[in-house]
């Protein structure tokens, strides 16, 4: 029995270590090599058609702001249709869709579903092939797109082996609580480290399912959006993969977000992304194990640790059991040094390899305080550390292969509520919005010049972004 | 009291890295979202549009009556301003013998700039710009057309509203941009370039480039798979050669080195993680995208974006994009060969060269 236990301990400890191993590999090539992000300077070009989804659900406090910043990007009005999926909401999103499609009719054309599958990925799975644009986009309704957002996330498809691109996630309520900031932080560590890192080592960047998009034929292909999972973007990028298809990554191409503002959103969100992770890692890990000798070593193993990476918090769980129960049992766990440094690396070091990911993306991103927070990053830990540990074990015993679990909403929280304000603003003109202008002298930034850009929130523009290249 | 005292020590140690923490909680100066880089800024004339809005926002409030031609002024902001036109002594720093001139030029008509002289702030041409060889100019926007003549360097950008031309030798730094043309001499370096039609030292009559298939030899994608059932694009694992005046219908991803025959027109995109080499004579109507370097032959036309993760070589008399299909090349390192025309943009993330 002791000897069960102290293998099983190995076992977690050498999958920890391997992880950790990835970690600070990823950290260490951002910290230390160029972004690889081809072809984000891509300025002018033909370019080709585009739809972009907006699947929305009870959308009613998020729907306006995002369509008004959507209705100002820079892409050939010719070439360029919003689909808002109205996924059965009970508030005030329908009358708020018809209001806009009205107003802009060529370019906002809203389907409305009312039976089916619940869920972001059954909707996309439904309208999708409706629309037989080159490019299909996908943005959640919370989200506030810059002008240039939809050119850069488009740009990739010129390369006729990519299959699904990648934007930049970035948190805009950031001010609201620990909570928010300390998600500003995770956010950072993911996009700018992971993601980045994954891009530049030719590995497996994993499309997001939002400020995202893929090329509508290869969705096709791979037999188009799955109504069976809850994590429709990771399912996704695992068929583009094994599929011949290539996932881009692009750091450059940010836009905001609204992260969960309660800890009870926050605990939902990610219990839903755990399970549809584990749902692809049930379904993809022995056709990923395939692909040993057919695709690159290191895009295979990542792509197997990307599928694993919702089991970690299980496998820490059991290994600290597995410690503390050896630990009474009086067992010895071997001996040398590389025994204790093993252990201890996997009871220090390997916890918080990702912190120190968080960490080197605040400096990357040049933010100045807020890597002062990342100690308190322990408290999120933990409570995903539960929460995923929980939904996995859960998972496990209960609905190991279910493809019908039920899909969870991520509530939304703009104007501080939690219920938004339905207004809708319908008409979408007079708002005042403005681009670059009345900011004074624009040019004179050491680097090379900054100037605002400006976007819509609450009925009222505000600054977005100034422009950094030393940033990036 | 030993155990006691042991625990306060391990909690203290535990809580001394959230020091920091709880007072950045407490009293926050971090909270703003991260700012984003804004892609309106790829527009050609972004930098030229903000100088523009300022210098309106402040020649609006200052009355002009008040002050003579070469006599140094301030704007409502406090920036020293100068105001030239034809021929005339420019105020320099307080040091002469560097001939630096440290104020906003407003630039009229026919002002004759000094030759060897650094330009510190910007130069706001309210027609026609023409610059003196061997200067230094922080950057420059001329209203109508705007000439930088050899041997001097723009700091930060220049546009031109119509034309834009840059002699030998000059080098460009940021933006270099005009709304009708841009010609760059020989030996010029450069960051980012961009106009309707970018022309490299002497350029024949350029049209956009249109040819005949029927002398073509249909490509057949011979131990190439399909990537999409119906599409039309093929994989192949190794090198790739294609023969010379063959009709390419479709797209190519190469996982090795690419070499396309003279006057080959492909119909379709191509990709490849090796070098593409491109003949001459060649037509490629999408985009070409390379994870190493890539040659473009004499006389080609290439449509759509190019894309390359090392190095762009451009040869004499090939035509990049279309008049009513402007395009992209990017790259670390761009080579421009004499009369190369560019309907687009160029931009050369380490170096470009016009050769």
């Amino acid at each position: 029995m002791e000897k069960i236990l102290i293998i099983s301990l190995y076992v977690v400890i050498t999958i920890i270590i391997l992880y950790t191993i990835r970690h600070y590999l990823f950290a260490f090539n951002r910290l230390f090599s160029k972004p690889r992000q081809p072809y984000v300077d891509i300025g002018a070009a033909d370019w080709p058609s585009v739809t972009i989804f907006v699947p929305c659900h009870n959308e009613q406090a998020v729907i306006a702001d995002m369509l008004e910043n959507l209705l100002r990007v820079d892409y050939p009005r010719d070439k360029f249709l919003i689909v808002p999926i109205n996924d059965r909401s009970k508030d005030n999103t329908q009358a708020i869709l018809e209001d806009y499609a009205a107003n802009y009719p060529d370019l906002i054309k809203p389907v409305h579903r009312k039976k089916g599958i619940a869920g972001k990925a059954a909707a996309l799975r439904e309208v999708s092939p409706l629309f037989d644009t080159e490019i299909h986009l996908v943005f959640d309704a919370d989200y506030l797109p810059g002008r240039g957002l939809i050119k850069q996330l488009v740009a990739p498809f010129f390369d006729p082996e990519v299959g699904a691109v990648m934007g930049r996630v970035v948190p805009h309520n950031v001010n609201h609580s620990l909570l928010t900031r300390l998600l500003d932080l995770e956010r950072s560590g993911g996009y700018q480290v992971d993601q980045q890192a994954r891009m530049n080592l030719n590995m497996v960047p994993q499309f997001g399912g939002t400020v995202g998009g893929v090329r509508a034929s290869a969705l096709k292909q791979i037999g188009g959006w799955r109504n069976d999972t809850l994590a429709e973007d990771t399912d996704i990028t695992m068929k583009m993969i094994l599929n011949g298809w290539q996932v881009v990554y692009q750091n450059r191409s940010e836009c905001y977000e609204e992260v969960p503002e309660s800890w009870f959103a926050r605990m939902r969100q990610i219990r839903r992304w755990a399970t549809g992770h584990n749902q692809a890692l049930a379904k993809y890990f022995i056709p990923m194990v395939r692909q040993f000798g057919k695709f690159p070593f290191f895009t295979v193993i990542d792509g197997l640790m990307l599928l694993g990476v919702y089991l970690m918090s299980l496998l820490l769980v059991i290994g600290w059991g597995l410690s503390l129960t050896l630990f009474y049992m009086g067992a010895s766990i071997g001996t040398g040094i590389l025994i204790i440094l093993a252990v201890s690396t996997y009871n220090t070091f390997g916890n918080f390899a990702t912190f120190f990911e968080v960490a080197s993306a605040t400096r990357l991103d040049r933010t100045e305080s807020r890597i002062l927070l990342v100690p308190f990053l322990s408290l999120c830990f933990l409570v995903s550390l539960l929460t995923v540990a929980v939904a996995t074990i859960k998972q496990i015993i209960t609905a190991p292969f279910d493809s019908t679990l039920k899909w969870q909403k991520t509530q939304r929280f703009r104007n501080g509520n939690g219920n938004g304000n339905g207004n809708g603003n319908g008409n979408g003109n007079g708002n005042g919005h403005s681009n670059g202008n009345g900011n004074g002298r624009l040019i004179e930034e050491p680097t090379r010049g900054y100037a605002y850009n400006f976007l819509y929130v609450n009925g009222r523009t505000v600054p977005e972004h100034i422009f950094n290249h030393d940033r990036l | 009291m030993k155990l006691l005292l042991l625990l306060l020590i391990t909690v203290g140690w535990f809580l001394l890295p959230f020091i920091p923490s709880v007072r950045e909680l407490l009293r926050p100066t971090d909270t703003e979202p991260l700012r984003v880089v804004s892609r309106e800024s790829s527009a050609i004339s972004f930098f030229a549009n903000n100088f523009r809005r300022y210098f309106l926002s402040q020649a609006d409030q200052f009355d002009f009556s008040t002050i003579r031609d070469f006599e140094p002024a301030t704007f409502p902001d406090g920036t020293p301003f100068v105001r030239v036109q034809g021929q005339g002594t420019f105020p320099l720093t307080n040091n002469p013998s560097e001939s630096m001139v440290d104020y906003l030029v407003i630039a009229g008509e026919d002002t004759v700039f000094p030759e060897d002289t650094a330009f510190l702030r910007e130069i706001y041409g309210v027609k026609s710009v023409k610059g003196a060889r061997n200067s230094i100019y922080r950057a420059i926007l001329a209203e109508e057309d705007l000439l930088v003549p050899e041997e001097c360097i723009i700091l930060r950008w220049a546009h031109a509203v119509h034309s834009f031309d840059v002699g030998e030798n000059t080098r460009l730094h940021g933006r270099a941009s005009a709304e009708k043309n841009l010609r760059l001499a020989s030996g010029v370096l450069f960051e980012w370039i961009a106009a309707p039609v970018i022309s490299i030292g002497h350029v024949e009559e350029v049209n956009d480039v249109k040819k005949d298939d029927s002398r073509l030899t249909p490509f057949e994608f011979k131990d190439m798979i399909k990537m999409t059932k119906g599409g039309d694009t093929y994989r192949s694992v190794g090198d790739l050669n294609i023969p010379n005046r063959s009709l390419v219908t479709g797209s190519l991803v190469i996982k090795g080195d690419l070499d396309i025959g003279e006057e080959t027109v492909v119909r379709g995109n191509l990709k490849c993680d090796g070098k593409i080499s491109i003949g001459d004579g060649c037509a490629v109507e999408g985009s070409i995208v390379t994870r190493s370097a890539l040659h473009i032959g004499e006389k080609c036309a290439i449509k759509g974006p190019i894309i390359s993760e090392e190095e762009v070589t451009v040869a004499t008399g090939s035509v990049i994009g279309m008049d009513k299909g402007k395009t992209t090349i990017s790259a670390p390192n761009v080579y421009l060969h004499n009369g190369v025309v560019i309907k687009g943009m160029v931009v050369a993330q380490r170096e470009g060269k016009t050769v």
